[in-house]
């Protein structure tokens, strides 16, 4: 697969954009899957997705073939989620602080998956686990997500996120605890 | 660090993240404790619908965004005109072929045209010529097509004017006007019976003494195409009316009665400098009837030592019977041919030195006034004198109080002819040499300062020395190496005309081979 790999590389390099495209085919499914589980949301993961590709293959000349070619991808596309997650998040602030400043009261969740419409369009079960999940803490579901979507080695995920090993080993942990513990809650709340 | 509890080391288990020990610890737990099962198996059930909810994506294709993207990347980065898509380049072609064309057969066919003012300055020349009575020395360079030069003709009935010059490009050179009428009886005619008699390569230069009437030329032209060569030249190259000079004058001359000859009566002898390849200026000289001797100096040799050893009893270079015979081109190709180097490095001081310094500053003059009064053609000869004062030669050669064999004649913008062959006939050993042979004597190696004499008839009568051969190195180490080779392939030659061969009937002008016979 990698030996496949460095072929459309060397086809892009050679001025075939072509052989790229085939990258994207190859690989976009896997991105977009991880980033739509990092971001929430499916449109930012495909945007996402489509600039890291873009800036892949713009830097392709500096890519030397030590790792894998989706691997080097998805670092791009990791800064690019992480990138606009900041965004998302400064943006957030700034409507939060807009909404209580104008009038006092705690706003809603505004998140894709809080969106009624977009309940409907996915089963009950999947929307329980996409609202479980975004709740938990950002490096819980990172960690979790790059382990159990990306597949992800703890080593990997700890170099991904710049933290120990055992931090990684003990947020995935500590995610799937949450996660089931949300889980079971709604669940019964839902029984009732 | 604490030891993480089970849970933790569960889910590490799960990941296949534990070691080989803590693998078999967990699994001997695992065999003892179901609530650890409960848990792996809770972990299981999750990462299955955690897999699921990441496959439930829409349908997509990034395929064809992200190539679209680079596309448009590409065509950023790149400059405008390297956008240009081949089809719209193959658009333009044929309009900027077209535009080229005309220009270009503008610039070729501008000399050609029969401009309303080409013929005053036409005439003047001519008025020039009568006035001097002095043939005309002219080389024809032109490329031009055979419709072209046809059309020109015979349109007209006047032979296309055209700036003859000698050797474009050297302001040193003589430049002379030269068209006349095309009858027919021209040295279109020599040139287009040499031109039958041997094959020649469109795009090939060829250059040729002729003669027409007593004027002699050098045609260098350039062959448009092989078969229309010879309406070429026809076009190009047209008679000259030049009147003929009496052989009685020519004998009786002597060095103290020349230097009061007027220019007005016929000269005995005529001096041309011709500036030109080597092998061009081989075959002018073979194939000019009335040429009778050759002063030869490479391109940069103008200085002629005072000591310069070339010695004859008389006192014009009529009678120099110095035969040295010319290499042919095939022995040496780049060198000139009528050469060998003489005797002494110049003085600073010297009379020569003095003189080259003077005429580097009349050259310079008078490339400069040619470039700010583009003569016309057979406007009157120009020279500078040391105070930079413009004069026509025939007033400075009447002037002046030695000329050479005291009849000769410098043709426009020729001061170097002038000034050389005065200062050469100056010399005291050339003056009280009693020997009829010149005296070719070989200088050192790489010496600066060469001239030569030969008499024509008696070009193939000796073989050159090959000591001589030897000494044909220019020496022109203080010359960038690419300025050299262009030297060597060059010459000037003074040459005499007599006037004797120029009032014979004239023969018929034979074909005549490009390269000197051996």
């Amino acid at each position: 697969m990698i030996i496949d790999d460095q072929l459309l590389i060397e086809r892009c390099r050679s001025g075939h954009p072509e052989a790229f495209g085939d990258l994207v085919t190859k690989y976009q499914r896997r991105l977009v899957r991880t980033l739509s589980s990092l971001l929430g949301n499916g449109h930012d993961a495909l945007d996402v997705a489509q600039d890291a590709f873009l800036k892949a293959y713009l830097n392709l000349d500096s890519f030397r073939g030590d790792a894998a070619f989706y691997s080097w991808l998805f670092r791009i596309a990791w800064n690019g989620a992480a990138t606009l997650r900041r965004k998302q998040r400064v943006r957030a602030s700034a409507s939060l602080d807009a909404i209580r400043e104008q009038s006092g009261i705690e706003p809603d969740d505004i998140s894709p998956t809080s969106d009624p419409t977009r309940a409907l369009q996915t089963s009950e079960d999947q929307q329980l686990l996409r609202q479980a999940l975004n709740e938990l803490g950002e490096d819980y579901r990172t960690a979790l997500i790059l382990k159990e979507i990306e597949g992800l080695s703890y080593e990997e995920i700890a170099t991904l996120t710049d933290c120990p090993i055992g931090t990684v080993r003990s947020r995935i942990h500590r995610a799937r605890q949450e996660l089931r513990a949300k889980l079971d809650r709604t669940l019964k709340a839902v029984e009732r | 660090m604490t030891t993480p509890g089970p849970d933790e080391r569960l889910s590490a288990y799960f990941d296949g993240e534990l070691s080989a020990a803590e693998r078999v610890e967990l699994e001997r737990l695992l065999t003892e404790r179901s609530d650890l099962r409960n848990e792996l198996n809770g972990l299981a059930d999750l990462s299955l619908r955690l897999n699921d909810l990441a496959e439930d994506l829409p349908d997509f294709d990034l395929r064809s965004r992200v190539l679209s993207q680079i596309e448009s990347t590409r065509k950023a980065a790149l400059p405008l005109a390297s956008r240009t898509s081949p089809i719209h380049r193959r658009s333009w072609m044929p309009l900027f072929l077209s535009v080229s064309s005309l220009v270009l057969l503008a610039a070729v066919m501008w000399p050609l045209l029969p401009m309303s003012d080409s013929l005053p300055q036409l005439a003047q020349h001519h008025a020039a010529e009568d006035k001097l009575s002095m043939p005309q020395l002219g080389i024809v360079k032109a490329t031009v097509s055979a419709q072209e030069a046809h059309s020109t003709s015979s349109e007209n009935g006047l032979g296309a004017t055209s700036n003859l010059s000698l050797t474009e490009g050297h302001a040193t050179t003589a430049t002379l006007g030269a068209v006349v009428s095309a009858d027919g009886n021209g040295p279109s005619v020599v040139l287009a019976q040499i031109e039958k008699t041997r094959g020649l390569k469109a795009g090939e230069i060829v250059s040729r003494m002729v003669e027409a009437g007593d004027t002699p030329m050098l045609a260098e032209y350039t062959v448009a195409d092989v078969r229309r060569s010879a309406e070429d030249v026809e076009v190009l190259l047209k008679e000259h009316g030049i009147q003929p000079l009496t052989p009685q004058q020519t004998e009786t001359q002597d060095a103290a009665q020349s230097s009061s000859v007027k220019l007005e009566a016929a000269s005995p002898v005529r001096v041309y400098l011709l500036d030109a390849e080597s092998v061009s200026l081989n075959t002018a000289i073979y194939e000019c009837k009335s040429l009778q001797e050759v002063v030869a100096t490479n391109v940069d040799s103008f200085s002629i030592p005072p000591t310069a050893e070339v010695s004859t009893s008389g006192n014009s270079l009529s009678s120099y019977p110095s035969f040295i015979n010319p290499p042919t081109p095939e022995l040496t190709p780049d060198t000139s041919l009528y050469s060998s180097p003489v005797t002494a490095p110049l003085d600073p001081e010297s009379p020569a030195a003095k003189l080259q310094q003077m005429r580097n500053k009349q050259e310079a003059r008078a490339a400069k006034e040619r470039r700010k009064s583009q003569l016309p053609p057979g406007s009157p000869p120009t020279l500078k004198d040391e105070k930079g004062n413009s004069t026509i030669a025939a007033d400075l050669t009447k002037s002046a109080p030695t000329v050479i064999a005291g009849n000769s004649l410098v043709v426009e913008n020729s001061v170097e002819v002038y000034a050389e062959l005065q200062h050469l006939m100056n010399q005291p050993k050339l003056a009280s040499h009693s020997s009829d042979r010149a005296q070719i004597v070989p200088s050192e190696p790489n010496r600066p300062g060469v001239v030569e004499t030969r008499v024509k008839d008696d070009l193939n009568a000796v073989s050159r020395p090959e000591s001589q051969k030897m000494s044909m190195n220019w020496s022109n180490q203080s010359l960038p190496q690419q300025q050299q080779q262009a030297n060597r392939n060059r010459q000037r030659a003074f040459l005499v005309l007599r006037s004797q061969t120029l009032t014979q009937p004239p023969e018929p002008p034979q074909p005549v081979p490009l390269q000197p016979p051996d």
